[in-house]
This record gives structure tokens, C-alpha cells and sequence, in this order.
């Protein structure tokens, strides 16, 4: 197998001057596997999810719901990756997240007190002290900003948490623990719950259901 | 064992209530799947609702459709364009500053911008009426704009049939 595919790329790997780029190729080939075409979506467009690729559990679905929150109310479940729209009737329309890897997760209430569509994203100096390649700044809609077409802004009492529920721009990433503490979901998922979720929501972010809603 | 078999078997045993309508068993636990959502069929309500979505909002004392208001309602249109076969029961409400009357007019007002929104966008009137509800219904009840931003909305309800507060109802 290696030999044969070294004969095959061997041209090319030769020109390049190195064997690193079948692997490039490899990879961008197995994330483009992620991916469906292009979406438009309100002047601009993003990569289309391919759905057929994500586990099922991830997709979008109604279940029931048993707990003590209004209808209305954003739940988010840390530890089990699941971002719950409380509805009437013990149940709940449910979407898969990324959320905040180790060290960067959190709990507690906020309310989206501003939303925005096609977000400019501005690195906080913590993350860009982390990583100083970042750029300054992107602008929205722009092929590299990791907000997505959408963020809903987290508060509490008035004062912005930093935390954000926006898309992403790595579908493979939903199910895992992998942000700065921001909740993230498929495009098309950020896009359908924006529509639901009103200025002045409510969110609930928790460790797993059950566990004490009242920290933070 | 498959998941059918493992609720089955909760059921059988007593563990858990469980509902099954149409053969359909599911226990009474988070995360169970829900009866008509789990194999949704195109066209149907359950599609409507999950894949487009039946609320509208509105801002305070207003029954102006904004344009993220607006994002919803093309999705609409263009879900009812292509089902046909569905009525379309537009409910307004309120949860405002002023009298009960005064919130009845507003939540009126509210889903008849809404059917109008679908009208110009190419859904037939024949096929809806608007109802408004004021403050009957509310999503969730408090003094802040929590529960008054949810309740500032309209429903856009799939329908069989023509009901009493439609005109074409006879």
C-alpha cells in the first residue's frame, strides 16, 4: 500500500521536494468529506454540512425532557455535548455542541442579550497571549471566521460573560470538548436555533443534567 | 439488543412509564425518542417544526415584522408553497405593557402582519386566517423579559381543517 501509493505520488512528491504533502492531501481530503457544497445564506455563504457524515446523535432531533426549567429556556449539558430548546410537555428540541475543552469550560445562568448575524470575531487577549498567530481581527462572513453565519451573545446582569453560542467551521468538532469555553454547533443547527431564541432567552449551562443549577 | 428491544423490555418490566402511540413505545426519560420524530416524513407537520419552525417574535408593543422576524417567515413561505395540502391557523399574542383589550389588538395585529408577510410572498390567503390570543397563552410566566420576549409571538399552526374563528369556516 505505501509502496504503491509512493510510486503513484512519486512524481509529484519529488517536484514538491518532500512526502509531506500526501499527508496535507489526505487530510484536507477527509475533512472535505465533512462538507456538502456551499450554502447562501444572507449575502454570504458558508460550507454546507454533510449530515450523512455525523453521527446520528448530533442531528437535530425532538426528544423528551424531564427537568424543572420554563419552556423557552436554553439548556446546555456539558459533559454529554447536547444543547437542549425547552419545550411545553416535557419535551425538547435537541442539537449536538462542541463545548469548552479542559480548563476552559464553565456553569452557571446567562441570558443572550445581543445576537448577531454573520459576527466580526475579535480574538480576546487571553486567547491571542495562547496564540499569537491569531489574526487581530476577522471580519463576518469572511471564509476563516470560526464564528459561522451566527452568535448569540451570553450575559449576566447586564455585564457580557465573554461565552458565546455561534457555528463552526470544523463539523467534526461537534461532540467534543474543544473550544475556550464557547458552545458550538453545525452551521445549519446555530442558524435554526437563532430563529428560535429571542433577546432576553435564557440559558442554563450545566456540567450534565441534574447537577446544581444554582453555581454561578 | 437494539434500542426497540431495550424499551420494550424497561416496559414490560414496569420500570419507567411509557407511552406508545400508533406501536410506537418510548420510555419517560430524557433524551427518549419522541412519537412522529423519529423518522420524519417529508411534508409532514413534524418536519415543519423542526426543520423550519412555527415561531415568530416581536419586539415590545410592536407588531412591526423585523427582518430576523422576516428570515423565518421566507422559510415558511417556502415550506407552504411546496405542501400544499396543509391549512395555515396564524396565531398572534402579547405580553405588553397595557389592558387585556389592548394586548388582544396587538396579538391580532401581530398575526395579521405575519399572514401578510406570507401573502406577498406568494402563500395562499384562501388557505390561512389569523386569530389573535392576547395574553391567554403564554410560553412562560414572569415579571421579565425572559418570559416577555418568548410570549411576543406568533405561531404559525398547520391545520386540517377550518376552525370557527376562520371566515372560511362554515
Amino acid at each position: 500500500m505505501e509502496l504503491s501509493r509512493r510510486t503513484f505520488l512519486g512524481g509529484a512528491a519529488a517536484a514538491a521536494g518532500t512526502l509531506v504533502m500526501p499527508q496535507i492531501a489526505r487530510a484536507n481530503a477527509a475533512a472535505n468529506a465533512y462538507f456538502s457544497g456551499y450554502q447562501e445564506d444572507t449575502g454570504f455563504r458558508y460550507r454546507r454540512t454533510n449530515f450523512k457524515r455525523i453521527d446520528p446523535v448530533w442531528h437535530r432531533q425532538m426528544v423528551k425532557y424531564f427537568s424543572p426549567e420554563p419552556p423557552g429556556t436554553v439548556v446546555v449539558d456539558t459533559n454529554n455535548h447536547f444543547l437542549y430548546w425547552v419545550w411545553e410537555n416535557n419535551t425538547a428540541l435537541r442539537y449536538g455542541v462542541g463545548v469548552g475543552r479542559e480548563g476552559f469550560q464553565w456553569f452557571g445562568r446567562a441570558r443572550i442579550d445581543r445576537k448577531a448575524l454573520w459576527p466580526r470575531w475579535v480574538p480576546p487577549p487571553e486567547m491571542l497571549q495562547r496564540q499569537p498567530d491569531l489574526p487581530r481581527l476577522v471580519e463576518g462572513g469572511a471564509a476563516n471566521n470560526p464564528l459561522g453565519p451566527r452568535a448569540m451573545y451570553l450575559y449576566r446582569d447586564g455585564t457580557d460573560l465573554g461565552y458565546r453560542l455561534h457555528g463552526t467551521l470544523e463539523p467534526w468538532s461537534i461532540g467534543h470538548d474543544v473550544s475556550s469555553g464557547c458552545i458550538r454547533m453545525f452551521p445549519e443547527d446555530i442558524i435554526d436555533l437563532y430563529q428560535r431564541c429571542p433577546k432576553g432567552t435564557a440559558v442554563l449551562v450545566l456540567e450534565h443534567l441534574g447537577a446544581d443549577s444554582s453555581a454561578g | 439488543m437494539g434500542r426497540g428491544a431495550v424499551v420494550a423490555l424497561l416496559c414490560g418490566f414496569g420500570l419507567t412509564a411509557c407511552n406508545s402511540a400508533g406501536g410506537f413505545a418510548s420510555p419517560d426519560v430524557t433524551n427518549a425518542p419522541l412519537a412522529g420524530y423519529v423518522d420524519i416524513a417529508p411534508g409532514s407537520e413534524e418536519e415543519f417544526i423542526v426543520n423550519v419552525g412555527r415561531r415568530i417574535y416581536f419586539e415590545q408593543g410592536s407588531a412591526v415584522v423585523s427582518d430576523e422576524a422576516r428570515i423565518t417567515i421566507e422559510k415558511q413561505a417556502q415550506w407552504l408553497k411546496k405542501n400544499k395540502k396543509w391549512l395555515i391557523k396564524v396565531q398572534g399574542h402579547a405580553d405588553d405593557p397595557g389592558s387585556e383589550a389592548a394586548q388582544k389588538t396587538l396579538s391580532t395585529q401581530r398575526a395579521n402582519a405575519v399572514m401578510a408577510e406570507l401573502v406577498k410572498l406568494g402563500v395562499g390567503p384562501k388557505r390561512m386566517w389569523a386569530k389573535g390570543y392576547g395574553v391567554e397563552r403564554p410560553v412562560n410566566v414572569c415579571d421579565a423579559v425572559t418570559c416577555e420576549s418568548q410570549n411576543r409571538r406568533v405561531v404559525v399552526n398547520l391545520r386540517e381543517e377550518f376552525d370557527e374563528s376562520a371566515p372560511q369556516y362554515r
